[in-house]
């Protein structure tokens, strides 16, 4: 704007001054024509007035007059030359039809100018028509219009020149005195400066949009905070990326999940991850299309959902969601290895039974062996029954389906009757178990404390070495309930220590028969305690012995 | 806030994701191969091979994209910079691809051998997989730390290298029957050798690109 300004008012003053110098130029030239044709008229007087004085001689001294600068023509009536102060006479043609002799024998006298191209000069004449009917003509050479301007141009030029620079200094101060109040406005409250009434309706709209975009920022500042807070907590990372793969935004979960640092929001998504899963499901989606697939990191399971962003069936972009799955894969791994193991704990007294049982009614066992044959499918059966009893334990305990009122139980109480029924069983590993403490209540269910305390204590004796010690201990402390039951038995390998409380797992891994017992004691007991909302802990060291620590609030 | 970006912007971040994927490519190679060997899967040491076709691939899409941004944008300074020391980077990746599936190849040769004293070489493997990985990750997060300190770490496998060999010289004058295992054994531990080698380039080019030094230069 300052340049337009700038260059509008030196083209201005330009203009004004080219026009200016022609006007004057015109003005001066009619000026000195006017001026000689009133000296030719003057001179032309004088002549006459000396001819008529001193008749023909006067010719002959304007002739040999030198200094003089009119030239002096006189004609006859009838257009011949008859003298001429320049040129002879005689080699002069026929004057009649000359424009001011025409006009002389017509009015008494007259003017004309002749414009001569080649030597740039204009020729000014006066003719007077004399009392003896001869034409005098006074005729005086000056320049011509162009002429004098071409004399004058180089003056002119500098006059120019001079009034051009004044005229850039001058068009600068007032340009920047325009502009300035103008720049100075605050475009983001504007207010009118003085005499600038028509920027009014500009500034007013622009105040106007001011305050509209202020709205949308604020809303849109609003809705982005609430995006935040809703990804930022979400548990599912969230990851939006362009169609260059470049980062738009992703939350906190998102890295976490992919065990990426921070990139600041920005850079290629290949910098959060670049596995095979992740490039994959980056490109299918950037491909258009749905895409899901799982992304092992570390030692989690993330399931990867990535959909392709489309605007008018093109695609701008991807949005991956990434879900932990990693519990869900153990939790289906559990049940598949369940599964099999109830399975196969479940068909092998039943393979047993069939064979023992084929075998009699075919007929092939001697009398005398019926008997033992016999007892194998009670044994078998027996122990088939108290799996499926132990199965629907934890089927009841996993739906919580035993009776819900729970009573004040004594577990010291409960604690001496399960030593009492394994005395026995004790005595035969030649385990000595031991019962020390206090008389405590908790707030439970009997038959439940019973199958925590059962199981432990078996596992206890059976797992033991041949004069090995059980030692149970029941304490209050505070408000809790501590139950301690060690023993000397061969303990649980460190590997193993954080998976016997799942189903069916078997340190010894042989399933063997020999300590009996289903695999799922310990998962009885575990589902159990946290029936009672009670907790278990365990602490073992290979072949010196394994301590059970339980904690129950008292009444 | 929208960013305008230009075309010239567009092609370098391609350039830089389709890095990105071929070092991944590369770590996964190298991390197949060494599964292959050492867990004795077949699958595994077969999609080292494999692998090695996928990484040629790229190589030849990189080397088009980094010729066609010399021709087409004249890059200058810290631009040229990136593309040149990406022109170096694809043959190191490249050559890292041909020696994961030489050692896949190798491998699937020696599955079913009891390999004899490997914890020197799986110690030596277990620290090429982490300088390539190390490596890549200097340059996905242009961290100039993590490239100089990747760099220093090639000593470590020169050393194990040395070690591999002693064990296997030893092992031969033991029972020169199993010569031609402990050869191919010789053979894995020199291109672990070369694969760390191959990271060390690539950590150097990290390094140039973004200062404009070459470390060896100093």
């Amino acid at each position: 704007m300052t340049k337009r300004i700038f260059t509008g008012i030196i083209l201005v003053a330009l203009i004004s001054m080219l026009v200016g110098t022609g006007l004057v130029m015109g003005v001066v030239y009619d000026y000195l024509g006017e001026k000689i044709d009133n000296e030719l008229h003057d001179e032309a007087l004088m002549v006459q007035t000396a001819l008529k004085l001193e008749g023909e001689n006067y010719l002959d001294v304007l002739k040999a007059d030198e200094t003089l600068d009119s030239r002096i023509t006189l004609i006859s009536y009838n257009g011949e030359v008859l003298f001429d102060s320049e040129v002879s006479p005689s080699s002069m043609e026929n004057h009649m039809g000359r424009e001011e002799i025409e006009e002389a024998v017509l009015q008494g006298e007259g003017y004309a100018v002749r414009h001569s191209a080649t030597i740039s000069k204009d020729t000014r004449y006066y003719a007077l028509k004399m009392d003896d009917g001869n034409i005098l003509r006074v005729a005086s050479e000056h320049y011509s219009q162009l002429a004098l301007i071409l004399d004058t141009f180089g003056v002119v030029i500098i006059i120019i020149a001079i009034m051009m620079g004044l005229g850039i200094i001058i068009s600068a101060r007032i340009t920047r005195g325009i502009i300035k109040p103008v720049n100075d406005i605050d475009l983001d409250a504007p207010v009118i400066p003085d005499g600038y009434d028509e920027l009014a309706p500009l500034l007013q709209r622009i105040n106007q949009q001011n305050k509209k975009i202020q709205g949308q920022m604020s809303n849109l500042k609003k809705q982005q905070n609430e995006f935040n807070i809703i990804t930022q907590n979400m548990s599912e990372g969230l990851l939006m990326i362009d169609k260059d793969k470049e980062i738009l935004t992703y939350n906190k979960s998102a890295l976490s999940l992919l065990d990426a640092e921070d990139c600041n929001q920005s850079g290629s998504v290949l910098q959060l991850n670049r596995s095979e899963a992740f490039r994959n499901s980056v490109e299918k989606a950037l491909d258009g299309k749905h895409h899901r697939e799982m992304l092992v990191v570390g030692e989690s399971i993330c399931e990867i959902i990535a959909n392709p962003v489309l605007d008018k069936g093109k695609v701008t972009g991807a949005v991956l969601l990434i879900i932990d799955v990693t519990e869900k894969e153990k939790g289906e791994h559990l049940r598949r290895e369940f599964t099999s193991n109830v399975s196969h704990e479940l068909k092998t007294p039943l393979t047993s039974i069939y064979g023992v049982s084929d075998m009699l009614t075919t007929g092939l066992v001697k009398q005398e062996d019926v008997a033992g044959f016999a007892g194998t499918i009670k044994e078998e059966s027996a122990r088939l029954i108290s799996l499926i009893e132990d199965i629907i334990k934890l089927s009841q305990l996993d739906e919580e389906s035993i009776p819900h009122e729970k009573h004040p139980v004594d577990v010291y109480g409960v604690a001496q009757d399960v030593i009492r029924r394994l005395d026995a069983k004790a005595k035969r590993e030649n385990v000595k178990v031991t019962l020390s403490g206090s008389s405590v209540s908790i707030k439970g269910i009997e038959s439940v404390v019973d199958e925590i305390l059962y199981n432990l204590c078996e596992n206890a004796i059976k797992y033991n070495k041949p004069e090995g010690t059980v030692d149970v201990q029941v304490n209050r402390i505070g408000d809790e309930c501590i139950i301690k039951i060690e023993d000397t038995g061969i303990g649980i390998p460190k590997a193993d220590l954080s998976r016997v409380f799942e189903r069916f797992y078997r340190v010894d891994k042989s399933h063997s028969k020999a300590t009996g017992g289903t695999g799922l004691g310990l998962s009885i007991v575990k589902h159990a305690v946290s029936y009672l909302d009670g907790t278990i802990s365990i602490e073992s060291t290979e072949n010196i012995g394994t301590r059970i620590i339980l904690k129950f609030f008292t009444i | 806030m929208i960013i305008m970006r230009n075309r010239f912007d567009m092609q370098l971040d391609n350039l830089n994701n389709e890095l990105i994927t071929m070092g991944a490519l590369c770590e996964e190679a190298l991390t197949f191969a060494v599964k292959g060997l050492f867990d004795e899967d077949l699958e595994m040491a077969k999609k080292a091979v494999f692998a090695e076709s996928e990484i040629d691939r790229k190589e030849r899409e990189i080397e088009g994209l980094c010729m066609k941004l010399l021709l087409q944008q004249h890059p200058v300074a810290g631009d040229l910079r990136i593309i040149s020391s990406a022109l170096k980077m694809i043959s190191d990746m490249e050559r890292i691809g041909d020696q994961a599936e030489d050692i896949g190849e190798i491998a699937q040769y020696l599955i079913g051998h009891d390999l004899p004293h490997e914890e020197n070489l799986k110690k030596m493997a277990d620290m090429a997989v982490m300088m390539l990985t190390q490596s890549i990750d200097s340059f996905v997060k242009k961290d100039l730390e993590l490239a100089q300190r990747m760099i220093l770490e090639d000593n470590i496998v020169d050393d194990y290298f040395f070690k591999v060999k002693e064990d296997l010289i030893e092992m031969i004058a033991v029972s020169p029957e199993k010569g031609q295992m402990y050869l191919d054994l010789l053979m894995i531990a020199k291109y672990l050798e070369r694969i760390a080698d191959h990271a060390t380039n690539i950590g150097e080019w990290v390094v140039y690109s973004i200062t404009g030094e070459h470390p060896e230069d100093n």
